[in-house]
Formats: structure tokens, C-alpha cells, sequence
């Protein structure tokens, strides 16, 4: 089952090609990865999806019914911003459309409660977000996307400022999410990514879409564009055989 | 000093149109701080002088064509940032100067001796009329209203716009809003610390209210507590020394922030 296609998508800026005729199918219950290098187009991908940026050519379609929640990085917004980490996660339950005199229900509330307790952070609820640590600001991200009760949740990068031990704690969390919603994930972590997620998807202009996690080396140097040494970092085990020492060039 | 504010009508309406300018500077000084809206704000205020001038000229209330001025700036630049390649701060630079410019040459082509122009420029807080309070407290109850009405959606817009975008909510709506409402907030304050002079006053209460809180509404209550005390310290000491109001009233506000910077600051995360 389906919940979004993008079909054929491309887009531009100026003279400058960010997505060359994508096409890509989220199914439902799915963990993807999406990895590509930087400028690549991982995140444009994601704001296409989102509906924040228009392709040039090409469309999204998604299936009546499907809400998509969204993890923004860090740098979209100012993390010394005088918001408490409760009303960063009620941000989720406002609705399409503006309405005047609009307060937070009680339910509202006991939601966002909610998942502040599922989500281990009920003791930050009155903390300003500049006092979290990277990890804890990442999971009070997360626990916003999810008050807004999607069935698919897009991340950027969930795990690119954090340490080893907050990386995998966020990857266990998206793991069990993943058992009601469809997430969908963008990184250049390779490693870590492939040890969690269900399918894998390579990014730079074009994507290259892998159902199994297992990724080719070939699917990977042809995305990054050079021989490429795959480690998977703070695990035992290796993603991918070994790089030969003097490979092709 | 009690005295006379009981005795003289101006001081009376001075000490009105303190309290008037403090909430405004409380609320939408705090917003364009956290928005970084500080320069254009300073543009839309030197922008509103051409309306000022075009006012005279045209023989209106120099301050209707200044709202004027200010609120087509505010529209202006935003939305030719959004079609042009030309970033804001440039934009805000070239409305800056333009509206000062417009505003030179109207009141060069007004017939007759030249008004006297400094109470727009820097302010004079002991001369605002009768109308000038009506005018104000009509601003100050439409920022006041469009703020508390929306209150959630303004958290969130500051906060994080993109997320209320992708929840489905008119952005652009409460953008050009918001560019409205520091129109209007600077027309209120244009007389009270004049052209110039407007950006310390929307800048320096909520940046030392930033010293003592990080709730964003104790932020622009405090924020508008501080500039009451200021804008009144000012008026008194301005009034004994006889010096300009306006400009009183900023090194009032300057002093108290470097105070409270040199015992406070870095107590609250930046």
C-alpha cells in the first residue's frame, strides 16, 4: 500500500538542478532512508513532500487520509527563542486554518502529556528549549511531529548534531514509532542508518531506490560519485564488505 | 514633580502617551526581536518620513500620511523580496533613503516657511495633541487585539513558520499581518522618540526584560512595564534639565540596559 508517490519530480533553482526525475513510492509501515552528500537534494526532497517547495515539473500524490508530520534540522529555527518545551509540542495540535481567540484544549494538553511521557521527557515540560541538550531538543521535535497524529513522519537529519549514545537512542525511538507510522528518514549517516530502517533510498539529483536495506556498493559510489569505505559506528557489526585497498578510482 | 503632573494638561498627556508607546514597544519590540525584524523596522520608520512630508504638502495630518508611508513600506518590501532576487536587507536600505528623500522634497515643495521638522525626527513627547493620544490608543488597541486574539499562532509563527506550513496554516496571512502591526507601532511611537529614535525604544525594553525571563509572554508584560519606567524617567529628567524628551528617554533605556547587561547578563541562556 501506497500513502505517497512522487512521480517524475524535478526541481530547479535558477540554473541549478536540486531533483532530477524522481520517482519514489512510500509504503505504508515503511522505515526509508533516504542518504545522499550534502547538496544532493535530500532535503529538497523532503519539502517537496511536505508541500513547502513546488517541483518544477512533476507531482506528489498522496492518498486521502494520510497526514505527514515533519522533524525540521536544528538550524530552522532559533534555539534561543523563548518557548517552553510544552508549548513547542502543542505547536502539533493547532489545525488548518486560523482562528481567533484559539486556546489549547484540555485535550490538547493531556495529549501532548502523553507523549512527553511516552517519550521519557515529561520532566523538561517547563524548560525553555535552549536549556535541552541536542538529544532532548531532537526528541521534543519529535514528540511535536507526533501530536499532530500523522501516519507518515518525515525527519531531516535527526541525528546530525548528536552524540553516539543520543544517536542510537533516537534510532530506537524511531524504531518504535515505526510500529504505527510510516517514517521516513534523510542522512548522510550511512552506517548507523542501515541498521535500523527497512529500505533504503540513494540521493544526489537522481534517486536510486533499494527495497532491501542491503545497499551495493555500486548504488552508493554511484550516488556519492566516488569509492566510498562504509563503517557502521557504534555497532559491531558492518553494513557493507570491507573497501579493497587501491580500488578503482 | 507630582504637582505639576496634576496641574499642566501636557505633562498629563505625556504621561499617557508613555504608557501608550510602552505596550506597544513591549509587544512588537519583543517580536521583531526574536523575528530579527529590527532593520526593517528602522526602514519602515525613516520610510513613513516621506509620508510625513507628503502631509504637509498636501495640507493632511502629517502623521496619516506617515501610517500611510509606513504600512506601504512594510507590504512593499516584503513582497517585492518575494519576487525579486534583491535580499531585504538591500531592499530596506533603498526604502530607507528613498522615503527620507521623498519626504525632503515635499516638504521643500510646500508653499510657505518650512515646518519645523524635529519633532518627527527625534520626537517630543510633551507636545502630542489631543488627537495624537486618540490616534494612539485606536493603534494601540488594534495591535493589542490582533496579538491576544492570535496569540498561539504568533508563538508559533516566531517560533518555527515552516512547521504552521506544513500543518496547513496561511503563513503569507500572518506575515504581512505582522508587517502591518509594526507599522502601526511605529506611527505610535514616531511621537514619542520620533523617526530616529524608534528602534532603541522597540529594541532596548525587551532586550533587558530578556535578562529576567524567557516566557515569551512575561517577556513583552515586562518588557512593557520597563519602557512605562523608562519613558516616564525620562520625561521627568528631561523636563527638570530641559533637555529633548525623545532622546532622554533612550539614554534612560541605554543606561538600564548596560546595567542590567554587567549584573545580568549571562544568567538566562542567550
Amino acid at each position: 500500500m501506497c500513502q505517497v508517490e512522487v512521480k517524475n519530480v524535478s526541481v530547479h533553482y535558477g540554473n541549478v538542478c536540486a531533483l532530477n526525475g524522481v520517482n519514489l513510492k512510500i509504503k505504508k509501515g515503511d522505515f526509508l532512508g533516504i542518504i545522499g552528500p550534502n547538496g544532493g537534494g535530500k532535503t529538497t526532497l523532503l519539502k517537496v513532500i511536505l508541500g513547502l517547495t513546488k517541483p518544477s515539473s512533476g507531482k506528489v500524490i498522496k492518498k486521502n487520509g494520510t497526514t505527514i508530520s515533519y522533524v525540521p534540522q536544528f538550524s530552522s529555527f532559533s534555539r534561543g527563542f523563548p518557548i517552553k518545551v510544552l508549548d513547542v509540542i502543542l505547536m502539533g495540535r493547532l489545525k488548518k486554518g486560523i482562528n481567533f481567540f484559539h486556546r489549547y484544549s484540555k485535550e490538547d494538553i493531556e495529549k501532548a502529556d502523553y507523549i512527553m511521557e511516552k517519550l521519557q521527557i515529561s520532566k523538561f515540560r517547563d524548560r525553555q528549549i535552549g536549556q535541552l541538550s541536542g538529544g532532548q531538543l531532537q526528541k521534543v521535535l519529535i514528540a511535536r511531529a507526533l501530536a499532530v497524529e500523522p501516519n507518515i513522519l518525515l525527519l531531516d537529519e535527526p541525528t546530525a548534531s548528536l552524540d553516539t549514545n543520543s544517536k542510537t537512542e533516537i534510532y530506537q525511538l524511531l524504531k518504535s514509532i515505526n510500529k504505527d507510522v510510516t517514517v521516513v528518514l534523510v542522512s548522510h549517516d550511512i552506517g548507523t542508518i542501515s541498521s535500523y530502517v527497512k529500505s533504503i533510498a540513494c540521493i544526489n539529483q537522481s534517486l536510486f531506490y533499494h527495497g532491501k536495506t542491503e545497499l551495493s556498493r555500486e548504488s552508493i559510489e554511484k550516488t556519492y560519485g566516488c569509492p566510498i569505505d562504509l563503517v557502521a559506528h557504534g555497532f559491531p557489526h558492518r553494513v557493507l564488505r570491507k573497501h579493497e585497498e587501491n580500488g578503482n578510482d | 514633580m507630582i504637582k505639576e503632573f496634576l496641574e499642566y494638561n501636557f505633562l498629563q498627556n505625556a504621561l499617557i502617551s508613555a504608557i501608550l508607546a510602552s505596550i506597544v514597544c513591549g509587544i512588537i519590540g519583543t517580536i521583531i526581536i526574536e523575528k530579527r525584524l529590527v532593520m526593517m523596522s528602522g526602514g519602515i520608520a525613516h520610510t513613513s518620513f516621506g509620508g510625513i512630508g507628503l502631509g504637509y504638502l498636501l495640507g493632511i495630518e502629517p502623521i496619516i500620511g506617515g501610517l500611510l508611508f509606513a504600512i506601504l513600506a512594510a507590504l512593499g518590501i516584503t513582497s517585492i523580496n518575494k519576487k525579486t532576487r534583491t535580499n531585504s536587507d538591500a531592499l530596506i536600505g533603498m526604502f530607507w533613503a528613498v522615503g527620507m528623500a521623498l519626504g525632503i522634497i515635499f516638504i521643500a515643495l510646500t508653499p510657505g516657511y518650512p515646518p519645523d521638522l524635529t519633532s518627527y525626527l527625534f520626537g517630543d513627547i510633551l507636545a502630542v495633541s489631543k488627537i495624537g493620544i486618540k490616534l494612539m490608543i485606536v493603534l494601540d488597541l488594534i495591535i493589542g487585539f490582533i496579538i491576544v486574539s492570535l496569540y498561539n499562532y504568533w508563538k508559533a509563527f516566531l517560533f518555527d513558520e515552516e512547521f504552521l506550513k506544513v500543518l496547513g496554516i496561511k503563513v503569507t496571512l500572518l506575515e504581512y499581518l505582522l508587517f502591518i502591526l509594526i507599522a502601526l507601532a511605529i506611527v505610535v511611537l514616531i511621537k514619542v522618540v520620533g523617526i530616529i529614535l524608534v528602534i532603541a525604544l522597540l529594541t532596548i525594553p525587551p532586550s533587558v526584560a530578556k535578562f529576567y525571563t524567557y516566557d515569551f509572554k512575561k517577556l513583552m508584560i515586562l518588557a512593557t512595564l520597563l519602557g512605562i519606567v523608562f519613558c516616564i524617567l525620562g520625561l521627568i529628567i528631561s523636563y527638570q534639565f530641559n533637555i529633548p524628551s525623545g532622546a532622554t528617554i533612550i539614554i534612560v533605556s541605554a543606561i538600564v540596559y548596560l546595567l542590567g547587561s554587567l549584573f545580568k547578563g549571562g544568567n538566562l541562556v542567550k
